[in-house]
């Protein structure tokens, strides 16, 4: 059963200024150590120390024998690093502050002549600003709070909750704090080596009723742990007994990954359903491997855990590792169209590669942030391993021999321009159009997903500097979408395979034209295209 | 066909047709979220009786599936599943007896396989009936809206 005690309500921006000054009497179960004496009203001023912290569990998964979960019998209290904190009397704010990289406190503040004062600790950060809220909650920021007495020292402390076999929910406060401390570290893993870097705002919903179900999301059916584009958010699982996704920090740093691309970055991602194996629109293989990398650099483990429930009430674990390839391969046909390649690449060029004589390079973070926000984000192409490859090597000193080999090791060649050449696979997506008019075909095969590498091709040319006309002919329906620079231009998006598309061009700058088929019926089919400018 | 090099228009060939619909282009701003096992799975709920579809979009291997109820969702008569292996494109058709929880409760669904040479897993959930307002309050804490329209969730920490 809880007690009301009177606290104070942070406005969602939280910055300083907004804590301070805010006056709004609220109620909040109560709890919290220290004495339960009020504080006497003397105008001298007051410091409160402490420490937030919260359980830490890990994650585990063997890649033999696959065996994991999640290891409650190791959890370890961990700080909680530039968290928001603040004194409250009823409706006043008294003090407000962060943490530090241990979770200490200090706040001095003059107490009131009455009235109960609380300490609370929100899950959210300041540099970068990261805010964890419940989406089932009308997007109200977490945080833990505890009655502050006389004592001088109130530690807050966030418990994982679990009791053996479930979670207690009065208890179950450390999943946001968990959240929060993963983007913090790959936040500041980036901070460390480019230390300009501005974070946007990012707001992180979690909430213990997030089940895997697609529907209403401010009831919880968020489908499952993903970056909503649209909203700039990201959406983890919480729902016990099925899918929780909160001490599962490669899932969630995985998407602060795809949040990183769309705020500092860019993606050309079309998204859709995707796996190992799979030979993808290579877009979108160099969006997830992308993905998977970056977490194992920032975390930094190799190793990624996804943990979930199984019928039997246990919890159990899948997981590959971004840096050791397994016996018999998890990766058979390596290529810049598979997400697998895209993910071991992408590490071995990160990491030092000692062991490893095919992996002579060591870019570390620094160069992959300025290749991700310079070349790969301005790129005239669509976001594939060849833009990235491009970028890469042209950052002074790389080794572009070196680089080489490693492509080579994955059976990818020496790519030289955005464009994929050096590479036969990727260069061939790109069918260069020197001129209008152009005509040719395009053979697409059907039975696969549109966002596989069998129902795209992309089309290269410069503006003519007035209307450009792209049209299709075709049997099975597909669409048309023209880029600049990785921006929608102009989209034909009918259920038909006869798509007719104008854009305005600007002379002399390159355009990429998407053709994307949706043939359902299994082998090949042609698709027409014809691209003309008065 | 000027799309690819020989080398993979050969590795393509040996790849066997499948029987998946594809679908049209996704929202891309939908549709960016974690891994899981290439399974689509539906449900059908009836008079007490859900009729669950698992539709394998890659062949796996080692298969294990799992239905249960959770949120005091009760599930009986699930048949047993020993057939561990399934073609890329076969689907597995399973019918339950359930009775719902109070409120809204939920038919979980689990599949846990090798997929192409990696484990993987995958859960999903069907909500059934209308949550109470104990559920509607969603979770422990107090749930407060400032004037400006900030809300705040603050969940008590237990006296040390």
């Amino acid at each position: 059963m809880f007690s009301f005690q009177p606290i104070a309500i942070f406005p969602r921006s939280l910055s300083f200024a907004g804590l301070m000054g805010l006056g709004l009497l609220v109620a909040c179960g109560g709890g919290g150590g220290g004495s339960a004496a009020p504080p006497v009203g003397n105008d001298s001023p007051r410091t409160v120390t402490g420490t937030v912290t919260y359980d830490f569990v890990p994650a585990s998964y063997d890649v033999t024998t696959h065996a994991g979960g999640l290891i409650f019998a190791s959890a370890v209290p961990r700080p909680v690093r530039n968290g928001r904190v603040a004194v409250m009397a009823g409706s006043t704010t008294l003090a407000t502050g962060n943490t530090d990289a241990s979770g200490h406190y200090s706040l001095t503040f003059t107490p009131p002549a009455s009235g109960a004062l609380q300490v609370v600790a929100l899950a959210s950060s300041s540099t970068p600003a990261i805010i964890v809220q419940d989406n089932t909650a009308s997007g109200a920021a977490w945080g833990i709070g505890a009655t502050l007495g006389s004592a001088s020292t109130q530690d807050l402390h966030a418990t994982h909750g679990w009791t053996g076999s479930s979670y207690s929910a009065a208890s179950r406060l450390a999943a946001p704090f968990a959240i929060l401390d993963s983007m913090y570290t790959a936040s500041q893993a980036f901070m460390a080596v480019r230390p300009t870097v501005a974070f946007p705002t990012l707001s992180v919903n979690w909430s213990p009723n997030n089940v895997p179900q697609a529907g209403d999301k401010t009831i919880g059916q968020i489908g499952t742990s993903h970056f909503s584009p649209a909203e700039n958010q990201i959406y983890i699982l919480g729902k016990e007994g099925a899918d929780t996704d909160e001490f599962d920090s490669h899932v969630i740093v995985h998407e602060w990954a795809h949040y990183f691309e769309k705020n500092l970055s860019r993606s050309d991602n079309p998204g859709g359903s995707h796996s190992n194996g799979d030979i993808l629109d290579p877009r979108l293989a160099f969006g997830e491997g992308y993905g998977n990398a970056l977490a194992a650099m920032l975390l930094p483990e190799s190793l990624y855990v996804d943990t979930s429930w199984s019928s039997s009430g246990t919890i159990r674990a899948f997981g590959f590792d971004a840096e050791a390839e397994p016996s018999p391969t998890d990766d058979a046909q390596p290529s810049a169209f598979s997400e697998t390649t895209v993910m071991r690449l992408l590490y071995d060029l990160f990491d030092s590669g000692a062991n490893e004589g095919f992996d002579q390079t060591g870019i570390g973070l620094g160069v992959v942030y300025d290749v991700l926000t310079g070349p790969e984000k301005t790129t005239d192409a669509l976001t594939t391993i060849g833009s990235f490859i491009a970028g890469l090597k042209a950052q002074p000193g790389v080794n572009a021999t070196a680089v080489n080999t490693l492509l080579a090791y994955y059976q990818i060649g020496p790519i030289t321009t955005q464009w994929g050449d050096g590479d036969s696979g990727l260069q061939a997506m790109y069918t260069q159009v020197s001129s209008v008019p152009y005509g040719g075909t395009v053979q697409f095969d059907g039975g696969f997903d549109s966002n596989k590498w069998q129902q795209n091709q992309y089309f290269v040319g410069a503006g003519t500097g007035g209307t450009i006309t792209v049209k299709t002919t075709c049997t099975q329906d597909v669409d048309i979408r023209v880029y600049r620079s990785g921006t929608l231009v102009a989209s034909a998006l009918t259920n038909s395979g006869n798509e007719t598309l104008l854009f305005s061009s600007q002379a002399g700058v390159k355009y990429v034209v998407v053709i994307t088929g949706f043939g359902a019926t299994p082998g090949p089919y042609s698709v027409g295209i014809d691209i003309t400018s008065p | 066909m000027n799309r690819v090099g020989i080398a993979l228009a050969a590795l393509l060939l040996t790849l066997p047709g499948c029987a998946i619909a594809p679908k049209k282009a996704p929202a891309k701003a939908a549709l960016i979220h974690k891994s899981k096992a290439p399974v689509t799975v539906t449900t059908v709920f009836g008079d007490g009786k859900a009729t669950v579809t698992l539709r394998f979009d890659q062949a796996v291997e080692d298969a294990a599936i799992g239905i249960r109820g959770l949120d005091g969702l009760q599930v009986a008569n699930v048949p047993p599943v020993e057939k561990t292996s399934f073609a890329k494109g076969e689907a597995l058709t399973l019918e339950v007896s359930f009775t719902p929880g109070p409120g809204r409760s939920h038919l979980a669904v689990d599949i846990e396989g090798t997929f192409r040479g990696q484990r993987r897993m995958a859960v999903q959930t069907f909500a059934v009936g209308h949550p109470t307002a104990e559920q509607m309050k969603a979770s422990e804490g107090r749930i407060l809206t400032t004037p400006d329209g900030q809300r705040l969730k603050v969940m008590p920490v237990k006296p040390e």
